[in-house]
């Protein structure tokens, strides 16, 4: 992995093949499921909708394709790559390797936004309840982190507790006291994190969301490196530290939020993908940042079919697939990197 | 010429007064050294030139024709770099990688690393000493502490800077190595560089620095050369024991012996 750490060709050749791999995942899982749909018949479909062609697959086909199967693998990659890019940024910017992107509470605030419209009835609110409840958790882990002046590391993380635990006892409170029967179910499957419901409206909400927040984070790798060695080296190299932690917490909280507002807390991706990552690239931020957004999108798609075909009818919530699948991936990646090292 | 000049400078830490109206003039091209007791606020002081303070600093601070109030955050780190106590990770960069954060100054965010910035970090790391070609691709966490405090030192002087602040930088080293980075920081201090370091070891900072500021409760007590300002008077008094010059038989130089002071203050000479 020298190779990689060091020549500029061989990143660019990392991640021109990992961008090919990402729209050959995407073509293929589309194709899997119980009606048979072939990787061309994908393609057709992309074009036609496109204008580029006529409609080559009749209008149930063209509906699986479409309405269904594309919006929900396209929203599986923008979550994975959400989720991946929110993950490292909270890693670095918190110094904590066990930091990922709900620890400033905003999984337990969505969860309870979710959880409010799910027994309420005002299904199609979701996303808005979610997101709205994220951005309340993160509000008030913020205000709790810098209450006592400068926003630190160890207080931010303390602070998401305290939110994280409020807003996770206040959402057991409601289940517990009003669910009955399929509603269980189905806030159950949310609370694991779930991409069933994916449609159109959750592609553009996590795309639009990667476009403001996690696009500008790409190119934040020097300042995220600088926090290596603590605030006082970062602020030695002449970065303006407490600005910097407040933006990047914001950004990737945004995102993280958008996320969650579509798929539910979906565990493993922002917390164990960067340190499979890093295990490959060495913990600089450059090519780090990227390789996880990639890498975080391909496994999600990859988890998301695995969870909607395994076991077909029945489906299972994605986040169940990504700790069964990644903890053993990521065990034998550990035990091999540490056995050449 | 004088490099360093403080005038009435305070830090203030959460309410409370950490410097006091320090005022000193230090030359240029120079190893000067800080000292004084724990507490006395050494690290204070460092991190208040170097820009990095958590608290208010208020008073003037003028490096050589800058006035470093009010520089910005870039232009001071690419003139002032500091050698932190105790700087950690937990990451697994390399000696190469983590000597590269000190070009962040002169590249911005934005910038990427030239052939330029290569032969400098290659550079800085040959200047410490730890010239093996395998030697860079080591992990910074898997080194002894000798040679992790010159990684810091080359992570430093990559930065370019004309002002080298280090606080504490023999901590925790051997006898062996804390000789070795000291006689690297007055080979620094007579070059083009200006060194600025806290040094808790008075016989080693007696035998040298070039200059000495001596820090005591928040103030500056004394400062000028070395052998002038450090009397055992001074020392006894500041450091609050009984110390006397002696000198080495073998080198003719002159070094502190120490007693402690009694309690009851019946003894002591």
């Amino acid at each position: 992995m020298t190779n990689l750490r060091q020549s500029k060709l061989w990143q660019n050749a990392t991640i021109v093949c990992l961008i090919l791999g990402l729209a050959i995942s995407i073509t293929f899982a589309v194709t899997i499921g119980p009606a048979g749909i072939s990787a061309t018949d994908v393609w057709s479909a992309i074009l036609h909708h496109l204008g580029l062609a006529p409609n080559p697959l009749g209008e149930l086909r063209d509906g699986i394709v479409w309405q269904l199967r594309l919006p929900r693998v396209l929203t599986a990659a923008a979550v994975g790559a959400g989720l991946a890019l929110a993950g490292v940024l909270m890693q670095a910017v918190t110094r904590n390797p066990l930091a990922d992107p709900y620890l400033l509470g905003l999984s337990s605030g969505a969860s309870l936004g979710a959880v409010a419209v799910l027994l309420l009835g005002f299904t199609v609110l979701l996303p808005v309840a979610a997101f709205i409840g994220a951005l309340v958790a993160l509000g008030l882990t913020l205000v709790l982190a810098g209450a006592f002046g400068r926003i630190t590391p160890g207080r931010t993380i303390l602070a998401g507790i305290a939110v994280s635990a409020l807003a996770g006892a206040v959402t057991s409170l409601v289940i517990f006291w009003t669910v009955t029967g399929d509603s269980y179910r189905e806030i159950l499957g949310w609370l694991l994190g779930s991409l069933a419901g994916a449609r159109w409206t959750s592609v553009w909400i996590v795309v639009v969301a990667l476009i403001i927040a996690g696009i500008p984070l790409m190119f934040t790798g020097r300042i995220l490196d600088s926090f290596a060695f603590g605030d006082v080296s970062a602020a030695a190299l002449g970065v303006n530290v407490q600005a910097a932690r407040w933006s990047l917490l914001s950004a990737s909280a945004l995102l993280t939020a958008a996320m969650v507002s579509v798929s539910g807390s979906i565990g493993f991706v922002g917390l164990i993908l960067p340190h499979a990552v890093r295990l490959l690239t060495g913990p600089r931020h450059k090519l780090l940042l990227p390789l996880s957004a990639l890498l975080g999108a391909t496994f999600l798609v990859w988890a998301d079919t695995a969870a909607r075909s395994l076991f077909e009818p029945r489906e299972l919530p994605v986040g169940i697939v990504t700790a069964i699948i990644g903890a053993p991936v990521f065990a034998t990646l550990l035990a091999t990197r540490r056995a050449e090292s | 010429m004088n490099a360093l000049q403080l005038s009435s400078l305070t830090v203030d830490l959460n309410r409370t007064r950490i410097i006091q109206d320090a005022t000193f003039k230090a030359p240029g091209s120079k190893f000067v050294a800080l000292v004084g007791p724990n507490g006395a606020g050494k690290s204070t002081l460092l991190h208040a030139i170097a820009g990095v303070s958590e608290g208010e600093v208020h008073g003037e601070l003028h490096y050589r024709d800058l006035d470093l109030a009010k520089t910005t955050r870039r232009q001071r780190a690419k003139t002032v770099a500091l050698v932190e106590q105790d700087a950690h990770t937990d990451l697994a960069l390399t000696v190469d990688e983590t000597v590269s954060l000190g070009r962040l100054p002169h590249l911005g965010f934005m910038g990427s690393e030239t052939e330029h910035d290569r032969a400098l970090v290659i550079d800085a790391i040959e200047t410490v000493g730890l010239n093996h070609l395998a030697f860079r691709s080591r992990v910074v966490t898997t080194l002894s502490g000798g040679e992790r405090q010159k990684v810091m030192l080359a992570k430093a002087l990559a930065q370019q800077p004309q002002l080298l602040l280090l606080d504490e930088p023999t901590n925790h080293l051997d006898i062996a190595a804390q000789l070795n980075v000291l006689s690297l920081l007055r080979k620094l201090g007579s070059e083009e560089l200006d060194v600025f370091a806290a040094i808790h070891d008075l016989n080693l900072a007696l035998s040298y620095s070039d200059e000495v500021v001596v820090l005591s409760e928040g103030r500056v007590v004394a400062s000028g050369p070395v052998h002038d300002t450090l009397t055992s008077e001074l020392v006894s008094e500041v450091f609050k024991v009984n110390a006397n010059l002696v000198t080495n038989q073998d080198s003719g130089e002159q070094v502190f012996a120490f007693k402690p002071r009694s309690s009851n203050g019946f003894a002591g000479s």
